[in-house]
């Protein structure tokens, strides 16, 4: 069942074409591998999909609805929840708030019940609270529930951003660099957590640059390159398509 | 750890309740003269300006139009005494309703703008206000004001109760206050405070979690300018006398520097730099034009001395000495 997909999708900035006619479609509870050279357009493809930029032209349908052009909060709201590239968490709140924050969606109730603090409101936040111990403990920040945010380390900093996605309940998560900066103990534990995430029947679409990640834990990667797609299908038929060898590599010039 | 919050949350209760009583009992037991009830009622405005917009602060925003909509609530509080004889407790809510509404519908546009930019937008609101009352004669009563804004008399059966007695209009003041610090309180404390904060901290983040970012700016920044209208109201009643220049920029900058010397992360901070700075205005009064000269040398003091405000003195002290006693550093940093 296709959860996710975009057609003709196409941004302009000015007279530079960042993605260009770009369509792809993602399954239900697979993991799917965005890559490409620097400079590509991945990181505009999530800034669109996420709603951070209108399409120039274009449809991105999530389940069943078209979906392009919406403001960031309505995206989010239909489950499609993005992380971002640089650290990003609410630095001044405690790692637990953080959390909190990010089930922002499933707390009901409008503004003057919560004010006075009523018995269904308090009702759905001890069910919040519950359910962010739960996401704490799948990201691994147990120990670290009342700390500030900026006080952790870098690796947690980065599973903590993840939880605050989670939190919002996604039905796909889309992952912007999870592993950059990161020494190989973390990337380890972050690959085994995308995995625990995706058992969670959310679907994943993450940018990575370190060509290990993705190829061990992608069910399929497309490939973009000057914002175009370039090749697509399961790791393995990635690796061997010389269409991306060129692009990372550059072509073998016969003329020289 | 658990015991330990809990019994902080009595003691702060305990403070509180043990400060309304002194709020309430002080006047009559010491037997205060007009004169300081005069400065107490003026603390009271002032922390409920420097409370509403410390709201507006905890989503990242410093509004210099705060004054300019405590003017749009005392001028219409004054214009439906002056022409229909509305007492104070129906002016009150209406300056509340108009200058919200005003709030709202100027925030749509002013919210667009973030950062310094959302600073001088809202300076030229808050200019263009005064100008309006200042030009408009016949309605506003140009820079000359108006005149005869007379406090109400409540009958309560067979007593009186007339609020033009300083006494009673301290006490009007101060449950005005009260109920405003409990509600911006409840805010922060409840999950639309966290919410606050979260745009304060990372809007970009929070939007894509699903928080409508402007949606709750321009609800925040409509309630802190309904609360300056109340107090616009209560400003008008009590003084009865307004004009456009009580409600210019330099109003809300006295406003912002309440906030910046008390602190900026709790509401104790606007509270305290309100009381602090009203008492300090009073006694700088003899001083006439450098007033404003000395003001500016505090507030560069006490940022210089007191980063953090007047709020972050009290665990700042208990830091220094529970460095000296090794033995209560626990309890200093439980929260």
């Amino acid at each position: 069942m296709t959860l996710f997909s975009v057609s003709g999708l196409t941004m302009r900035f000015g007279g530079v074409t960042a993605v260009d006619n770009l369509s792809l479609s993602v399954e239900k509870g697979e993991i799917r591998g965005l890559i490409g050279p620097n400079g590509a357009g991945k990181t505009t493809i999530f800034n669109m999909i996420s709603g951070v930029y209108k399409p120039t032209h274009g449809q991105i349908h999530f389940g069943g609805e078209d979906i392009a052009g919406l403001p960031p909060y309505r995206i989010a709201r239909k489950g499609l929840i993005r992380t971002f590239q640089a650290i990003s968490v609410f630095k001044r709140l405690t790692v637990m708030d953080n959390v909190r924050i990010g089930s922002h969606l499933s707390a009901h109730g409008g503004f003057g019940a919560t004010l006075l603090g009523r018995g269904e409101v308090r009702q759905t936040e001890k069910a919040i609270d519950r359910r962010a111990e739960e996401i704490l403990e799948l990201v691994g920040l147990t120990g670290h529930m009342n700390d500030e945010a900026s006080t952790l380390a870098h690796g947690h900093q980065r599973a903590l951003g993840i939880a605050v996605a989670l939190a919002a309940k996604p039905k796909m998560l889309m992952l912007d660099e999870p592993c950059a900066g990161m020494n190989i103990g973390e990337r380890v534990a972050m690959m085994a957590l995308i995995k625990k995430i995706r058992d969670q029947d959310v679907t994943l679409m993450l940018v990575e640059h370190d060509m290990k990640v993705i190829m061990a834990i992608c069910d399929s990667i497309t490939v973009v390159s000057f914002g175009k797609l370039i090749a697509e299908g399961t790791p393995d038929e990635v690796r061997e398509n010389p269409v991306v060898h060129e692009a990372y590599l550059g072509r073998k010039t016969d003329a020289a | 750890m658990n015991e330990g919050k809990l019994a902080n949350r009595g003691s702060y209760f305990y403070a509180m309740v043990a400060a309304v009583l002194v709020l309430l009992a002080g006047p009559v037991v010491f037997g205060f003269d007009n004169y300081f009830l005069h400065i107490c009622i003026t603390i009271a405005f002032n922390v409920m300006l420097a409370v509403s917009m410390w709201l507006i602060w905890t989503l990242g925003l410093v509004s210099f139009a705060h004054a300019g909509f405590m003017g749009i609530g005392a001028y219409t509080a004054a214009l439906l005494f002056l022409n229909f004889g509305w007492p104070l407790w129906f002016t009150l809510i209406a300056a509340g309703i108009v200058s919200g509404i005003f709030a709202l519908v100027l925030a749509v546009p002013l919210m667009r703008t973030t950062a310094v930019y959302f600073f001088m937008a809202s300076w030229a609101v808050g200019e263009v206000i005064k100008r309006i009352f200042a030009h408009f004669r016949n309605t506003f009563g140009g820079w000359d004001g108006l005149f005869n804004i007379r406090p109400p008399v409540l009958h309560l059966g067979e007593y009186t109760l007339n609020f033009s007695s300083r006494l009673n209009y301290y006490y009007l003041a101060l449950a005005g206050c009260l109920l405003v610090v409990f509600f911006v309180n409840r805010i922060h404390s409840c999950r639309i405070g966290k919410t606050y904060w979260s745009i304060y901290d990372n809007e970009t983040l929070a939007q894509h979690v699903g928080i409508n970012t402007r949606g709750n700016k321009i609800a925040a920044f409509a309630i802190a300018c309904a609360i300056a209208g109340m107090t616009g109201a209560l400003y008008a009643h009590y003084h009865t006398y307004i004009n456009p220049k009580s409600f210019d920029i330099w109003q809300s900058e006295f406003v912002l520097i309440y906030m910046i010397v008390g602190g900026l992360n709790t509401i104790v901070g606007p509270i305290a730099g309100a009381i602090v700075l009203t008492v300090l205005d009073e006694l700088l009064r003899p001083t006439e034009y450098y007033r404003v000269i000395i003001f500016g040398v505090i507030v560069i003091l006490s940022v210089l001395l007191f980063p953090g405000g007047l709020e972050a003195l009290a665990s700042r002290v208990r830091k220094a000495f529970g460095r000296r006693r090794h033995e209560t550093p626990k309890e200093g940093e439980a929260k």
